[in-house]
C-alpha cells in the first residue's frame, strides 16, 4: 500500500515526540500567565488551590483522607485550635481552666452563628463531643477524647468535661474536633453548615470545592472572597499549572519537583517550622520473623537512612538516626537512645541471630502508582539487604489491596514490611500515641511501653514529663516496633502574591489567613 | 418490522444483563472493599466497627441478595450511593456526564473534520503521493497509545508554548471561553485517535464507490468532479460510514476513560477509574453498567437503521 | 487435503489495484525481529544490570550512559531494554492466549450455528461493550499486576473480537467447493477444522495475530501509566513512561524512549497487518 510515506509519517511523528520530549527539558523560567485562570492577586479576588487528591466528602468527623483536614479551619473552628508556633490558643472557647482532678471548664464566645443564622452555644458543643464519642462515628479523634466520662453545657457560653483521668494536654487534644451543627449532618456533604470564615457554594466530589466567604462569620473576614480547590492528579500538570498561574498553590509538592521553584521569585515555598510527618514502615511484631527484637534491630541497621533522604525525598526532610518519631528538633525529644545509622554487618548478625539467613525473602508491601518515594525507599532498601545475601519482593498493589493485608490492628502479615506515614503534631501524647497497642498495626504490645506513656500523659509537671517521654521513647528506641528512617517535610508551593499561609508540622495547610499581597 | 425490532431489543436487554454480572462477580473478585479503603488505614478505628459500617453498607449480605437488590433499584431507577460521600450514584453521573458528553462531542466531530476532507481527498486517487501520506499518517496515529498523545500534546503546548492549560475543567455555564481552552487539547487527542477508522474505512468506500460506472459517466458527460462528488459519491459512501459510527462511538467511550485521567476531566470516565481504586462498588457497577448501556444503544440503533434500510435483514436472515 | 484456489487478494473490492510490496514487509520484519532479539539478548547486550543504583542521579545522555540515568541513577538503556524483554514477552503470551481461544471460540460458533452462534457472539458483544481499560483495572486489581497476569487479563480482553473475526472469516470458507467436497467424503470435523479450514483462513488470522500484538503492549502501557502496571523494579516500556513522564522535569530521554519504542511497534506491527491485510482492514481497534 503506501509503503514510503509510512515510513515518512513514521519518521514525522518520532520527530515531533523528540521535539515534545526536548521542549520539558529547557523549561522556561517566565510565567506567562498563559491559559486562563482567575485573576489571583486582587484583594479579595480568588484563590486556586490544588493538591493531587480530591476531596470526598465533607465531614471532619469521619475525615479520612488527609487532605480534607485543609477544609477544618475554612468552613470549622474547634474550641481551641493550633498557632503557627505550635502552641494552643483559642478559637470559639475564649478561655479555660481545670481543677487538675479531671474537670475542664471552657468559657465560650458570644455572639457567635452558623451560616445559616443559627446561634452557635454550648449545647451545640456538647452535641458535637457526643456524635464524636459515639461508638457509630467512625472518627480519628477517638483515642484522644476517649477519656471524656461527661460533657455538659452549664449555661449558654459555658462548658465542662469530665475525664476518667486528669490529662494535662486536654487542649491540645481537642484542636481537631470541629464544632458542627449536629441537625444537618445528613446533609453535610451537599449544604455543610458551619461557624468557619466560609461556606461552600458548589462541590463536585473528588473534582472540585468552591468556597465562598461567610457573611455571618465572627471573625475579621477572609483575605479572598473565593478559594477553589481543585484536584490537580498527576504531578506534571500540577507544576505546570503552578508554574503558568492557572493555579495559585499546590499542597504536598512531589519532593523531586521541589528544586524546579528553589530560587524561582514568583513561586514561595511554605514549609512547617517543626517537621513532623514520618514515615512509617511496619512490620508484624507478633508474627515471625519480627516477632524477635533482634530482626527489627537488624532492620533498623540495614536502613540507609541517608541516601533514601536523598534519593526518595530529594533532601526535603531529616534522618532520624535513632528511629524515632519525634524528630530531633522537637522540644520532647530526649532519652538515652541506641544510634541505628547504617551498618550492614550489625545487621547481618543480628538477622542471622533471629533466624534470617542469607536465601532469606522479605516482602516490601507498598502502593501502586502513588507514593514514588516509598517505591524508591523500598528500591533502596532491596539494594541493600541484597548486599548482606537478604531477598527483598517489592510488591505494589492498589491501595484496597494495600489496606487489606494488614489493617486494622490485629491482622498477620508475617515478613512483610508496609511502608505508610504519619502526620502529626510535635506533642508526644498525639505522636507517639501510634504506637499503642490496638492502635498500631504492628501489633505491639508491650506492657512496660503503655504504663510509660500512661505515666507521662498524667504527669502534670513539665519537667517531670520530659522525663517521662524520655523513658517513653528509650523502650521503643530500643523494642523498635516499626522503622522511623527520616522526618519528611511536606513543601506548599504558592504564587509569590499570595501570603498568609502556612502548614502545621505534618503539613496541614492553613489557609484562613491567606492574603494577596501588598 | 416489529418482530426484528422486539428481538434486537429483547437481546440487547439480554447483554446488558450479562454485562451487569461480569462486573458484579469482578468487583466482588477485589480484595478489599470500600469501608476499608475509605479508612484508609485510619489509626483508632478497631476491626468491630469496620463490621458495623460493613453491615451498614450491606456489604455483609449474601453476594446473590447484594446483586438482585442492585439490579431491583436499577429497575426503580435508584443505582445506589457512594460509598465514599452522601451522594447518590445518580447525583454523581449527572454531575459528570456533561464533561464527557462534551468531550466525546467534540472528539467525534474533530475526528470527523480530520477524517472526511482527508478520506476523500486521498480516495481521489489511489496510490498517489497525497493518499501515500495520508494513509501513512493514518496508520501512525493509530499506532501511538491514546495517553502518549495526550501528554505529547500536553508537554508541547502547555509544559513548553504555555499556550494551553494542562488540565482542568470548566462547565459551560460558568464560562464559555475557559470551557473551549481546556477542552481542545483533550478533545483534539480523541480526535487524534479516532479519526483514522473512520478516515479508513471511508476512504475504501469512496475509492469503491468513484470506481462505479455511473460515476465515471456522469463525468464522462462533462458534469463536475466535485459535482459529482457531492451529488453522488459522498452521499452513497457515508451510508455503509454508518456502521463504522457504533465502533466509533465504542472507540470514544472507552478512550475517553483514559483521556479523562490524563487530563483530570471530571467526567464519567475518570469517576470510574477512581471508583475502583477506592472500590467504590456501587458507583462502578452503574457507570460501567450505563457505559455498556450507551455502546448497546448505539449498536442496536444501527443495527435498526441498517433494518430499515435493507429489507432484507428484517426477514430475520443471518448475517455472515 | 483440499487447498483451496489462491485468493486473489481482493482485487474487486480494493481497486485501488494494492500490490503487496516485498520491501515493506521486510523492513517491518526485519525492524521487528531486531528490536525482538535486542530484547531477548538483554542479559548478554545490556551494557550495566539494570537494578544496578548508583549515585549518578538523572545523568545526562553520554557514553557511559546512552540514554542516561534514572531516579536511582540506573542506567537507561539497560533498563529499556529489559523492559522490551519484558514489555513483548507479556505481548507475546496475550496474543497467544487470544488467537487460541478466539480461533476455538469463532470456530465453535461458524460450526454450531443456530442458537449456540448467537449466544455465544452475543457474549462476545457484552464483553465488548464495557471499555478494556476498565476490565483491564478491574481484573489486575483483584489479580495483581505481575507478567503472567498481565498477559492473561490482556489476551483474555483481545478474544472477543478475535472470535468474531475467526467466525466471519470461517463462514464464508463454508460455502466454498472445497470444504463442502470435504464433508462429502466424510471428513471427520476435527479433521475439517484443522487441515481444511485453518490453513486457509491464515490470511486474516494473520492479520488478528498481528494487531492483536500491537494492542496488547498498547493495553500494557495503558495499564502501567494508570499505575497498575509492573512493580519495580522491574520495568517495560509502559511503566518506564508512566515513571518518565512524571520525572519530565528531571528527565527527557526517560519518557522519551520507551514512548517512541512502543509507538515504532506498534506502528511497525500495523503496518505488517496492512500488507498482509490488503485493503480492506477494517477491523475496528478498541483502547
Amino acid at each position: 500500500m503506501l509503503r514510503r510515506g509510512s515510513w515518512l509519517s513514521g519518521i514525522v511523528i518520532a520527530s515531533v515526540l523528540s521535539v515534545a520530549g526536548c521542549a520539558a527539558a529547557e523549561s522556561p523560567t517566565e510565567t506567562d500567565g498563559a491559559g486562563g485562570g482567575d485573576p489571583a492577586t486582587q484583594a479579595g479576588g480568588s484563590l486556586t488551590v490544588a493538591a493531587a487528591q480530591g476531596l470526598q466528602q465533607l465531614n471532619p468527623a469521619i475525615r479520612t483522607f488527609a487532605w480534607e483536614e485543609a477544609l477544618f479551619p475554612l468552613l470549622w473552628n474547634g474550641l481551641t485550635t493550633m498557632s503557627e508556633s505550635g502552641e494552643v490558643v483559642s478559637d470559639l472557647a475564649e478561655s479555660w481552666s481545670t481543677d487538675d482532678a479531671g474537670v475542664w471548664t471552657f468559657k465560650l464566645r458570644s455572639g457567635v452563628t452558623f451560616s445559616n443564622g443559627d446561634p452557635f452555644t454550648a449545647d451545640d458543643v456538647v452535641a458535637t463531643f457526643e456524635y464524636y464519642l459515639d461508638e457509630n462515628t467512625a472518627t480519628q479523634e477517638r483515642n484522644k477524647i476517649a477519656m471524656i466520662s461527661s460533657v455538659v453545657a452549664v449555661d449558654d457560653t459555658t462548658v465542662q468535661f469530665t475525664l476518667d483521668q486528669p490529662v494535662a494536654t486536654f487542649p491540645a487534644g481537642i484542636v481537631w474536633v470541629r464544632m458542627l451543627h449536629v441537625d444537618s449532618l445528613d446533609q453535610i456533604d451537599s449544604d455543610p453548615i458551619g461557624t468557619g470564615p466560609f461556606v461552600v457554594s458548589s462541590f463536585t466530589p473528588d473534582d472540585t470545592l468552591t468556597l465562598v466567604a461567610n457573611e455571618n462569620y465572627f471573625g475579621e473576614a477572609p483575605g479572598y472572597d473565593t478559594i477553589e480547590i481543585v484536584k490537580a492528579a498527576d504531578s506534571t500538570s500540577a507544576v505546570t499549572a503552578l508554574r503558568s498561574g492557572d493555579i495559585d498553590l499546590l499542597w504536598a509538592v512531589p519532593q523531586g519537583d521541589v528544586a524546579l521553584f528553589e530560587g524561582d521569585d514568583s513561586i514561595t515555598l511554605v514549609r512547617p517550622a517543626n517537621p513532623s510527618q514520618w514515615p512509617s514502615w511496619e512490620v508484624d511484631t507478633e508474627s515471625a520473623p519480627f516477632n524477635d527484637v533482634r530482626a527489627r534491630q537488624a532492620l533498623a541497621y540495614a536502613i540507609d537512612r541517608q541516601t533514601i533522604l536523598e534519593a526518595a525525598y530529594y533532601g526535603q526532610g531529616f534522618v532520624s538516626p535513632t528511629n524515632n518519631a519525634l524528630s530531633e528538633g522537637n522540644a520532647w525529644f530526649g532519652g538515652d537512645l541506641i544510634d541505628y545509622s547504617y551498618d550492614l554487618d550489625k545487621a547481618k548478625a543480628l538477622f542471622a541471630e533471629a533466624g534470617i539467613t542469607e536465601g532469606s525473602t522479605l516482602t516490601w508491601w507498598g502502593v501502586a502508582g502513588q507514593f514514588p518515594e516509598w517505591n524508591t525507599s523500598g528500591e533502596i532498601l532491596q539494594a541493600s539487604l541484597k548486599e548482606i545475601g537478604i531477598n527483598l519482593v517489592i510488591d505494589n498493589n492498589d491501595i484496597g489491596t494495600w489496606v487489606e493485608a494488614f489493617y486494622p490492628a490485629g491482622k498477620s502479615y508475617p515478613g512483610y514490611i508496609v511502608p505508610n506515614f504519619q502526620s502529626t503534631p510535635a506533642e508526644p501524647a498525639y505522636s507517639l500515641n501510634f504506637y499503642l497497642n490496638g492502635r498500631c498495626e504492628c501489633n505491639w504490645d508491650n506492657s512496660e511501653f503503655e504504663q510509660a506513656f500512661a505515666d507521662a500523659v498524667a504527669e502534670t509537671g513539665a519537667t517531670e514529663r520530659a522525663d517521662r517521654w524520655a523513658t517513653v521513647q528509650e523502650i521503643i528506641n530500643r523494642e523498635v516496633p516499626l522503622i522511623v528512617p527520616l522526618q519528611s517535610t511536606v513543601v506548599t508551593a504558592t504564587s509569590s502574591d499570595v501570603t498568609g499561609v502556612w502548614s502545621e508540622g505534618g503539613g496541614q495547610l492553613r489557609l484562613e489567613n491567606a492574603r494577596p499581597k501588598g | 418490522m416489529l418482530l426484528f425490532v422486539a428481538r434486537r431489543v429483547a437481546i440487547s436487554i439480554g447483554m446488558l444483563i450479562a454485562t451487569s454480572l461480569l462486573i458484579f462477580a469482578a468487583l466482588r473478585l477485589l480484595p478489599g472493599d470500600p469501608i476499608i479503603t475509605r479508612l484508609g488505614a485510619t489509626p483508632g478505628i478497631d476491626s468491630d466497627t469496620i463490621q458495623r459500617l460493613r453491615e451498614e453498607a450491606g456489604l455483609e449480605a449474601p453476594v446473590l441478595e447484594q446483586y438482585f437488590r442492585w439490579m431491583s433499584g436499577i429497575a426503580t431507577g435508584d443505582f445506589g450511593q457512594s460509598f465514599f460521600n452522601q451522594f447518590s450514584v445518580t447525583e454523581l453521573i449527572v454531575m459528570r456526564l456533561p464533561a464527557t458528553l462534551q468531550l466525546t462531542f467534540t472528539g467525534i466531530v474533530i475526528a470527523t473534520l480530520i477524517a472526511v476532507p482527508a478520506g476523500v481527498w486521498a480516495s481521489l486517487k489511489p496510490l498517489g503521493v497525497v493518499d501515500r501520506i495520508i494513509t501513512a499518517l493514518s496508520t501512525a496515529s493509530i499506532a501511538i497509545p491514546q495517553f502518549i498523545v495526550g501528554i505529547v500534546l500536553i508537554l508541547i503546548f502547555a509544559v513548553q508554548l504555555q499556550w494551553l492549560p494542562a488540565r482542568g475543567y470548566v462547565p459551560i455555564t460558568e464560562s464559555l471561553s475557559e470551557n473551549l481552552i481546556r477542552m481542545i487539547l483533550p478533545a483534539l487527542t480523541l480526535g487524534i485517535a479516532s479519526a483514522p477508522l473512520l478516515l479508513r474505512y471511508l476512504r475504501a468506500t469512496m475509492i469503491e464507490v468513484l470506481a462505479a460506472p455511473y460515476i465515471r459517466t456522469a463525468v464522462g458527460k462533462g458534469q463536475s468532479s466535485s459535482g459529482v462528488l457531492l451529488k453522488h459519491a459522498l452521499r452513497n459512501a457515508l451510508i455503509p460510514t454508518l456502521t463504522m459510527l457504533g465502533l466509533i462511538v465504542g472507540y470514544s467511550l472507552g478512550g475517553v476513560v483514559i483521556i479523562e485521567y490524563v487530563f483530570g476531566i471530571p467526567g464519567v470516565g475518570s469517576l470510574a477509574i477512581e471508583a475502583v481504586f477506592k472500590r467504590d462498588y456501587a458507583v462502578l457497577q452503574s457507570v460501567v453498567l450505563l457505559v455498556a448501556a450507551l455502546f448497546l444503544l448505539v449498536s442496536l440503533i444501527v443495527d435498526l437503521l441498517y433494518g430499515v434500510l435493507d429489507p432484507r435483514l428484517r426477514a430475520g436472515q443471518k448475517r455472515g | 487435503m483440499a487447498k483451496k484456489p489462491p485468493a486473489n487478494t481482493s482485487h474487486s473490492t480494493a481497486p485501488l489495484g494494492h500490490v503487496r510490496v516485498r520491501w515493506a514487509e521486510t523492513i517491518s520484519l526485519t525492524v521487528l525481529g531486531i528490536l525482538v532479539i535486542g530484547s531477548v539478548l538483554a542479559p548478554i547486550l545490556a551494557p550495566y544490570d539494570p537494578t544496578a543504583q548508583s549515585m549518578n542521579r538523572f545523568a545526562d545522555p553520554s557514553p557511559e550512559h546512552l540514554f542516561g540515568t534514572d531516579e536511582l541513577g540506573r542506567d537507561l538503556f539497560s533498563r529499556i531494554m529489559y523492559g522490551g524483554q519484558l514489555t513483548m514477552s507479556i505481548a507475546a503470551g496475550a496474543t497467544i492466549l487470544a488467537m487460541v481461544l478466539g480461533i476455538a471460540w469463532g470456530m465453535m460458533a461458524a460450526f454450531l450455528r443456530g442458537f449456540a452462534d448467537e449466544v455465544l457472539m452475543r457474549l462476545a458483544d457484552s464483553i465488548m461493550a464495557v471499555p478494556q481499560i476498565l476490565l483491564a483495572l478491574v481484573f489486575i486489581s483483584a489479580l495483581g499486576a505481575d507478567p503472567a497476569t498481565l498477559a492473561f487479563v490482556i489476551g483474555i480482553l483481545l478474544t472477543p473480537t478475535t472470535a468474531r473475526l475467526v467466525r466471519s472469516s470461517v463462514l464464508a470458507e463454508l460455502e466454498e467447493d472445497y470444504f463442502l467436497a470435504a464433508i462429502a467424503f466424510g471428513a471427520p470435523r476435527y479433521r475439517l477444522l484443522l487441515f481444511e479450514l485453518l490453513p486457509n483462513v491464515r490470511g486474516p488470522l494473520t492479520v488478528q495475530t498481528a494487531l492483536n500484538a500491537a494492542n496488547a503492549i498498547l493495553l500494557e502501557a495503558s495499564l502501567s501509566f494508570v499505575g497498575l502496571g509492573i512493580a519495580a523494579p522491574e520495568a517495560t516500556w509502559g511503566s518506564l513512561v508512566q515513571q518518565g513522564y512524571q520525572k519530565i522535569y528531571q528527565s527527557v530521554t526517560y519518557m522519551l524512549y520507551p514512548a517512541l519504542l512502543i509507538f515504532i511497534v506498534i506502528w511497525l506491527l500495523n503496518v505488517l497487518a496492512d500488507q498482509l491485510g490488503g485493503a480492506n482492514d477494517i477491523q475496528g481497534k478498541k483502547q
